[in-house]
């Protein structure tokens, strides 16, 4: 059943459990445990379509790097599935070896533990389960790099694909305008009690159930956990100060510009690192794009480009030819984007603002940083991705000056993958929930999404988010 | 001879030596680079590994900067 908490207000049910947010994992968790016969109070903040008033809540204070909250993320029915690109690659098993990054933990699961749901995350997410997932391109490179293999959702968007069956359920009643606000324990604080939830009207109401999950991304998880503060000043799940720390996103690093030698080429590239090149630089993972934006069309181009090839190849001394090369100024056929691993950082973080939003929360402190880790990785990436080019003999790379000067700042953007503000560790010291997602020291509450990553890979995150959450919806059943 | 052919003879030998020291005097002398700017040329190649340099961010073998040479 869906209701509007704007207008139907009555909910006096104890529910089986209670799945706080409507984006991939919340739809997903609320339709595997009804299946299952659960009863299942769905919540959703914002209401069935996009508005300013919700959106307004992802307004935050940024310090650190800016992570844009507010433009990519989606607090409406559906969540961010609304706006998602589709691209989809699963975690490689190598994402779960047991390693420490920057002395924390990686995954305390494997990859055996997420393989079972690989199949149905393909079913929930449209993609061709005959088809999988095939390399971009042919295998050009002789090391370090391999073809990427993805595949591409249509994409599903979950509001349109399970609204109506949710509408529908009989186990389910979907709550949506109806944020929740605060989260109490009961008198032993070893468990949840209730959930108050709000309207937009100020209206009021506390809501009860067995379980409880956060399924609210990486950056409203932290912030809700951190403003439920009334008996515990640190937050709930927070008494190890790890909820919010260790933000990590994929990195969105321009690396360069190509030129491929032969003018006609217009193919896109697509390249994953390989686990012996990672492993031996002690770096992280990265997705390299050659991107082709500019055809060779004009003669004078055409002419320049020609020229620069032949002078490398001609009989001419060595300055003569430094010297031609350094006045080179062309920008190139095409653009080397890249999808980069962040490693876990505690000093990358979301925390509490002292600004608070119109139900007095406070709102997001964003201190998006990167370490010498993850500058290493950049670098080291770059560099072998050029030589890589080269040595195919497809032509040549001319890195951004950040990528082989040290002393100088690196350039990123953002890919709109938050991740890692209530990592997985089974070492509370560590993380925020343990191996089977639920919160250390609480017995029921568990939380699902992108939030509970230990580490990001370098994988678009949609596929292992429905992966993990399938995993945590059998557990939750028993 | 015809005389004008005399007229025009003349007139190109005027011609010739009044243009051709300006010309002379613009080009510029033929001069070698100077060991100093040769080094300064090579300090723009930075060395990524044994094989491979860096020229103005341009990642080339170095084989390709050897080969060519006379």
């Amino acid at each position: 059943m869906l209701f509007d908490f704007n207008l139907q207000t009555d909910i006096d049910k104890n529910y089986d459990v209670c799945v706080v947010g409507t984006g991939p994992a919340g739809i997903t968790l609320a339709r595997k445990l009804s299946e299952a016969g659960q009863t299942v109070l769905l919540l959703e903040a914002g209401g069935l379509d996009y508005s300013e008033q919700s959106q307004d809540f992802y307004e935050c204070e940024t310090v650190g790097h800016n992570a844009w909250p507010k433009f990519s993320r989606l607090r409406y029915f559906g969540g961010t599935s609304n706006h998602w690109s589709g691209r989809c690659r699963p975690f490689d098993r190598s994402d779960f070896n047991p390693r420490e990054i920057n002395g924390l933990p990686g995954w305390p699961i494997r990859y055996n533990d997420i393989e079972p749901y690989l199949e149905e995350a393909m079913e929930i997410l449209d993609l061709d389960k005959i088809m999988g997932f095939q390399p971009a391109n042919d295998d050009l490179f002789k090391t370090h790099f391999s073809p990427d293999a993805y595949t591409k959702s249509p994409p599903t968007r979950f509001k349109g694909k399970y609204l109506s069956e949710i509408e529908n359920s009989k186990n389910i009643d979907c709550y949506y305008n109806a944020p929740a606000i605060d989260m109490r324990l009961d008198t032993s604080r070893q468990s949840i009690s209730h959930i108050k939830i709000s309207n937009y009207n100020n209206f009021t109401a506390t809501v009860s159930a067995q379980k409880f999950i956060l399924c609210l991304g990486g950056i409203e998880t932290p912030r809700f956990m951190l403003n439920c503060n009334n008996q515990i000043s640190a937050g709930i799940g927070n008494s190890n100060d790890m909820v919010g720390r260790c933000f990590m996103e994929h990195l969105n690093v321009r690396m360069g510009s190509f030129l491929y030698r032969d003018l006609d080429n217009t193919a896109g590239m697509q390249f994953y690192s390989d686990d012996d090149f990672v492993n031996k630089n002690a770096i992280g993972k990265s997705n390299i794009t050659f991107g082709i934006v500019r055809q060779i069309k004009s003669y004078g181009r055409t002419k320049d480009i020609k020229n620069f090839f032949k002078n490398l190849a001609c009989q001419m001394e060595i300055e003569d030819k430094v010297q031609f090369i350094s006045e080179f100024k062309c920008p190139g056929m095409g653009n080397i984007g890249t999808l980069i691993e962040q490693s876990p950082n505690l000093d990358s973080r979301v925390s509490l603002s002292k600004k608070t939003d119109s139900f007095g929360l406070n709102r997001t402190k964003f201190d998006w940083q990167i370490n010498d880790f993850d500058r290493k990785t950049i670098r080291e990436t770059g560099q072998a991705v050029a030589i890589e080019f080269a040595k195919a003999n497809l032509g040549s790379v001319r890195l951004a000056d950040f990528i082989l000067d040290d002393t100088k700042e690196i350039e990123f953007g953002r890919h709109a993958h938050h991740m890692g503000t209530t990592r997985m560790s089974e070492n509370p010291k560590y993380g925020v929930v343990n191996k089977n997602s639920r919160v250390h020291d609480l017995d029921n509450l568990y939380i699902a999404g992108s939030s509970v990553f230990s580490t990001g890979g370098a994988c678009n995150p949609t596929m292992p988010i429905i992966q993990l959450t399938l995993r945590l919806a059998d557990h939750i059943q028993g | 001879m015809p005389r004008s052919l005399h007229r025009r003879s003349f007139l190109n030998s005027i011609l010739l030596f009044s243009v051709a020291p300006m010309a002379a005097a613009k080009k510029r002398p033929l001069t070698k680079k100077s060991a100093n700017d040769n080094q300064q040329i090579l300090r723009n190649i930075k060395p990524l590994d044994q094989d491979f340099v860096s020229i103005n961010g341009w990642i080339l073998p170095k084989e390709t900067l050897i080969k060519g040479t006379r």
